[in-house]
C-alpha cells in the first residue's frame, strides 16, 4: 500500500534522510515519532507526494510517485486523506462546503452527499457549526473538520501530521478516538507526533506500531512506549 | 484553436459547484483598478494616434490639389477663366481641372468669415481646382505660361507645405502608436504584477486546492477564470470612462475651423472596443502563466 524504499532527502545540503524504508500493511495504525526537526512533516510530505524523493523511490498503491505527472499525483491524493498541523482551510467558505470540497472537486457533489457531509459533522461534532467560517473555529473544531474533510472520500490511507499539536489533551483524547474509529473501519492511520502520551493512549485501543526518526534514520520504538 | 478553447474554459466552463477562488480582498481592487487605468490611458494613446492617423490623411488628400487663383474685372474674369482651363488642358500632368463654385468657396472661407457672410456681394477671384496625375505637373513651366498668357493669374503649388504638415502629422501618428505600444506593454506588466500580488494573497487557496487533491488544470482554470473577469470589468470601465471623455472633446472644439475633423471613425471605435479584450486575452495567458509558477514552487 505504502512503499518507502531506501529514501534519501536533503534540504540544500542538509540531510533529512539517508536510505531509510518502510513497508506500511493496510489497515495499520503507525505512529512516527522524533524530535521537532528530525523530518516528521518531511516525511509525510513525501508519502502525500507534495515532495519527491532524491534517492530511493516511494510506491503509493503500487506507483512510484517519482514517475507520477501532476495529474497522477492529484488523483493519488484523492486516495489520501491528508490532514497538516496548520489545518489550512478555504476561509470563504462555511465549514461544510470546506469539508465537501474534495468531492466537489472529483463532480460528487450531490444533495445525497451533503447528507453525508452533515453526518460526518455530527461525527466529528461539528454538526451545529456547519454554516460557520473556518476562522470563526477553534483549535480543536479546525483538526476535526480537517480530519473530516480528510475521510469525506473514504480514502484508503489518513496521513495525518501532528493533528494535536495545536490542541489541548482532551481534545487530543477526542481526536485519537476518531482515528482509532477509522482505523477499526479498515483504514490505514499513519500519524507523526512528538507526543509520546499520546502514543501510550493509542496502544491501549489498537495495535499500533511506533517509528521513530533519528540521526537520518527510521527505527522501530522501543518498548517503553 | 487551444486559445478559443481556453478563452471558452475561463469564462463559461465552470466544473466545480464552489467558488474555490475568493472574490474579496483587496487584490480584487487593486487588479480591477490597474486594468481599469491602463485601458484608459490606452484607449487615450490609441484614439489620439487614430486622430492624428485619420488627420495625415485627410490633410494629404485635401492639399493633394492645386489651385488656380484668376483676378480680373468681372467682365473679363469668365473669358479668362476660360483660356485658363483650356491651358490647364493643354498641359500635361493636369489630371483634371475644374471652376470652384461659390459654395465650395463659401465652405473654405467659412472659418474665416463665418458661416453668413454673403460672398456674392463681393468680388471675388476664380479659383480652379488642379488635379495632378501620378507623374505630376510641371509647375515652373506652367507658371512661365501662365505669366505670358494670363498675368493675372496666381498659381498655388500646395506641395511646397503639404508635405511638410504630412511628415509631422505622420511622425505624430507614429509617436502615438509607439506610446500605445508602450502603454500596452506596460499594461502587460502592470496585469502581470498585479496577478502575481493576487495570487500570493491566495498562496494559501493553492496549498488547500493541492491538499485536496484539485488538478492543477482546474486550479488554474479557476484562478484565470476570476482574475480574467476583473481585469475585463475594470478594462471595461477604464474604457467606456475613457470613451465619454473622448465624445466630450468635439463638443467643446466646435467652430475651430480644421479641427472640426477631430473625431473618431467608426474604424477608430471598433479598435478602442477591443481594448477590454486585449486586456482579457492579457490576463489570461498572464494569469495562466503565474499560477502554474506558483504550483511548480508549492510544497
Amino acid at each position: 500500500m505504502l512503499e518507502i524504499s531506501k529514501v534519501s532527502y536533503s534540504y540544500g545540503g542538509n540531510s533529512v534522510f539517508s536510505e531509510v524504508s518502510l513497508s506500511v500493511a493496510p489497515g495499520a495504525f503507525y505512529f512516527l515519532t522524533g524530535p521537532s526537526g528530525s523530518g516528521k512533516t518531511t516525511f509525510i510530505n513525501l508519502c502525500a507526494g507534495s515532495l519527491i524523493p532524491e534517492i530511493g523511490s516511494i510506491s503509493v498503491f503500487g506507483e512510484e510517485t517519482k514517475n507520477m505527472t501532476n495529474y497522477e499525483l492529484a488523483k493519488m491524493r484523492r486516495r489520501l486523506g491528508i490532514v497538516h498541523q496548520e489545518c489550512e482551510f478555504l476561509d470563504h467558505l462555511s465549514i461544510e462546503d470546506n469539508i465537501i470540497l474534495p468531492l466537489s472537486l472529483a463532480g460528487l457533489d450531490s444533495i445525497k452527499e451533503r447528507a453525508n457531509v452533515l453526518e460526518l459533522m455530527k461525527w466529528v461534532g461539528l454538526y451545529s457549526k456547519s454554516k460557520v467560517k473556518p476562522q470563526e473555529l477553534s483549535g480543536g473544531e479546525r483538526q476535526r473538520a480537517a480530519l473530516a474533510r480528510a475521510v469525506i472520500m473514504s480514502p484508503d490511507i489518513i496521513l495525518a501530521d501532528e493533528p494535536t499539536g495545536n490542541v489541548d489533551w482532551e481534545m487530543s483524547q477526542r481526536l485519537l478516538q476518531l482515528l482509532v474509529e477509522l482505523n477499526k473501519m479498515g483504514k490505514t492511520i499513519f500519524i507523526s507526533t512528538h507526543d509520546l502520551s499520546l502514543v501510550r493512549l493509542a496502544k491501549s485501543y489498537v495495535k499500533a506500531r511506533t517509528i521513530r526518526i533519528s540521526d537520518l534514520q527510521l527505527s522501530q520504538a522501543g518498548a517503553d512506549l | 484553436m487551444r486559445f478559443l478553447f481556453m478563452l471558452w474554459k475561463a469564462f463559461f466552463n465552470n466544473p466545480d459547484h464552489l467558488q474555490v477562488v475568493p472574490n474579496t480582498g483587496f487584490t480584487k481592487w487593486l487588479t480591477t483598478f490597474t486594468a481599469g487605468a491602463m485601458s484608459f490611458l490606452a484607449v487615450v494613446a490609441l484614439a489620439f494616434s487614430l486622430i492624428c492617423s485619420d488627420l495625415s490623411n485627410d490633410w494629404g488628400e485635401s492639399l493633394k490639389n492645386s489651385s488656380l487663383r484668376l483676378s480680373a474685372p468681372t467682365d473679363l474674369l469668365e473669358k479668362q477663366t476660360k483660356v485658363a482651363l483650356a491651358i490647364l488642358e493643354q498641359t500635361s500632368g493636369v489630371k483634371s481641372a475644374r471652376l470652384v463654385g461659390i459654395g465650395a468657396k463659401k465652405k473654405l472661407l467659412e472659418p474665416w468669415l463665418g458661416v453668413d457672410f454673403p460672398l456674392e456681394a463681393i468680388a471675388m477671384p476664380a479659383l480652379i481646382e488642379i488635379r495632378e496625375t501620378e507623374a505630376g505637373v510641371d509647375y515652373e513651366g506652367l507658371r512661365l505660361r501662365l505669366s505670358a498668357e494670363l498675368p493675372s493669374a496666381i498659381l498655388d503649388n500646395h506641395a511646397e507645405w503639404r508635405r511638410p504638415i504630412e511628415v509631422v502629422s505622420k511622425l505624430v501618428s507614429q509617436l502615438g502608436m509607439f506610446t500605445v505600444i508602450l502603454i500596452m506593454l506596460s499594461s502587460i506588466a502592470m496585469v502581470t504584477m498585479a496577478s502575481n500580488a493576487a495570487l500570493s494573497a491566495n498562496v494559501k487557496v493553492l496549498r488547500v486546492l493541492r491538499l485536496v487533491g484539485a488538478f492543477d488544470a482546474f486550479i488554474v482554470t479557476s484562478f484565470v477564470r476570476i482574475f480574467t473577469l476583473r481585469i475585463f470589468l475594470g478594462s471595461l470601465a477604464g474604457t467606456v470612462c475613457a470613451g465619454i471623455v473622448l465624445l466630450l472633446i468635439p463638443t467643446f472644439s466646435e467652430n475651430l475651423g480644421i479641427l472640426d475633423v477631430v473625431s473618431l471613425e467608426i474604424k477608430d471605435t471598433i479598435y478602442i472596443a477591443c481594448v477590454p479584450f486585449l486586456f482579457a486575452i492579457i490576463s489570461i495567458f498572464a494569469t495562466r502563466n503565474a499560477v502554474k509558477f506558483s504550483l511548480k514552487r508549492l510544497v
